[in-house]
């Protein structure tokens, strides 16, 4: 089997998903508080001759080339833009850190703000119904609700002249992206054995938090569109090195007439 | 004559390498630090008839790619001479123009394929966070501090880099330098510097080669028809 066949098919494999990667990242161009995905090109590792085998010297042939690898990594750290909503419900962090929420298993996820609702309960909660990690009952009474930039969470009621302070909301920082997968919604789920730290916003770099916004897509739609054309050409290039690789084959079978 | 066949075989197997070299070269036109891998061959002696084959040499195309801005504060890039140096997987040292890193558990700074960045007093590079910063010449500065320093070599004069495939080199002991100065560039990647117009005219030379070779066999085959019915009339 010629090798510029599996070695082209695994080329249009890397570029195909590298389309798909764009067509996601372009598709949540406006969805709050999306990261876009990157795809990272390796050189596959190529076969190497065992050392303990005594063969003969081949020259060239002692490395041989496989092809490309595409993964596709995430980039969580990098902000969008925060934009002012005027709802004090939507919540936006302005940093590198995310908000913790309990799963609908009760497991931990991790969340990069958005809308916020409150639950029968009065339990803080994002609008699709995860409960905040930082547990905030809001009194059924109150009036109007204060993130601080700092997470403090106030609440004005009629009853007491002075806003109660109802708990803070921490932040956890994601070092090594690739321990968290993205679900749904813009939530993330983190691997069982990591352990995150929490910290207050504004310390250790996790950034704060911004009521009334909320975090823009980091899509740029130029650098996707010079992507996508790369991509395509790419592909179309992969394409002709396995039709190359068809005729050559095919001169091999007509040698015997 | 089975020279001959022999010939036109040799061929056909080298036109077949040297399409595989151009497929790695098309599949990895978008990988970044990716080098140009060529094949040449050089004349056989003439008596060796295996020898064509194995006379292909390989050498790499050490070209500067075109280098782009990325968001990624630990994708790095060397404009100019220089290799990253990364631990292999057996221990060994292996080098790399291919600066795509991530941050791993306890602060060591890998690759995609999990080879560990190599600081250049030697041993593991450390870092707290992703949050750091690196200067031209390699110096990784936590805030202000200086932490450490990335270390990038070249070859010594008179040696050289041995690819190993997969974007990765290597270098005998002591066959390689440190960079006096080299000009590191954090947030950047360092395109393949491959030229899609030659790989596509090598893919169609190696085709019109392996024809030629082709057309060899069909007329050695029908040379060696003509003679077994010729001769093989004249015993009747």
């Amino acid at each position: 089997m010629s090798g510029a066949f599996y070695i082209g098919a695994v080329g249009l494999d890397a570029q195909q998903k590298a389309l798909d990667t764009i067509a996601n990242n372009i598709s949540n161009i406006s969805t709050s508080g999306f990261k876009r995905s990157e795809v990272r090109f390796t050189e596959m590792l190529a076969s190497q001759p065992d050392a303990g085998v005594v063969g003969p010297d081949l020259g060239a042939n002692a490395v041989t080339s496989s092809g490309v690898k595409a993964d596709v990594a995430q980039l969580l750290n990098s902000q969008g833009q925060v934009q002012s909503t005027g709802n004090p419900l939507d919540l936006a962090i302005d940093g590198n850190g995310f908000i913790e929420v309990m799963g609908p298993g009760g497991q931990m996820m991790l969340w990069r703000g958005g809308a916020l609702k409150i639950g029968d309960q009065g339990q803080l909660m994002t609008a699709s119904g995860f409960e905040l990690k930082a547990n905030i009952t809001v009194p059924t009474d109150a009036t109007s609700l204060q993130i601080g930039s700092d997470g403090v969470v106030h609440a004005t009621t009629p009853t007491d002249a002075a806003p109660v302070e109802l708990g803070q909301i921490m932040l956890v920082k994601v070092d090594d992206p690739s321990v968290v997968q993205p679900a749904d919604q813009g939530f993330y789920r983190v691997q069982d054995a990591v352990e995150l730290n929490d910290a207050k916003p504004g310390e250790d770099g996790v950034g704060t938090l911004a009521q009334g916004s909320l975090e823009g897509s980091n899509v740029e739609l130029n650098q996707e569109m010079v992507d996508l054309l790369v991509v395509q050409r790419a592909y179309a290039a992969n394409a002709q090195v396995v039709q190359a690789a068809d005729q050559f084959m095919g001169l091999a079978n007509g040698l015997r007439r | 004559m089975a020279d001959f066949i022999e010939s036109a075989r040799a061929i056909l197997s080298q036109s077949e390498r040297r399409m595989e070299a151009t497929a790695n070269n098309v599949a990895n036109i978008t990988t970044p630090g990716f080098k140009n891998e060529r094949l040449y061959s050089e004349m056989s002696a003439g008596t060796d008839a295996l020898a064509p084959e194995t006379l292909l040499k390989q050498t790499v195309d050490f070209t500067q790619g075109q280098l782009s801005k990325t968001s990624n504060p630990l994708d790095l890039a060397i404009a100019g001479p220089g290799m990253f140096r990364l631990a292999g997987a057996d221990g060994s040292t292996v080098y790399t123009r291919s600066g795509q890193f991530k941050l791993v558990d306890g602060g060591r700074v890998v690759n995609a394929q999990g080879l560990a960045l190599q600081s250049a007093d030697g041993g593991d590079l450390i870092v707290a966070n992703q949050n750091i910063q690196i200067l031209a010449d390699g110096t990784v500065l936590d805030g202000d501090r200086p932490i450490a320093k990335v270390g990038v070599y070249q070859a010594a004069a008179g040696a050289q880099m041995q690819p190993l495939g997969g974007s990765l080199f290597s270098a005998a002991e002591g066959a390689v330098d440190e960079v006096a100065q080299p000009s590191v560039r954090q947030g950047m990647l360092e395109a393949s510097n491959v030229a899609l117009a030659n790989e596509m005219v090598n893919m169609m030379d190696a085709l019109r080669q392996a024809e030629g070779a082709a057309k060899l066999v069909q007329t050695y085959d029908d040379l060696m028809g003509k003679a077994v019915s010729t001769f093989g009339q004249g015993t009747r």
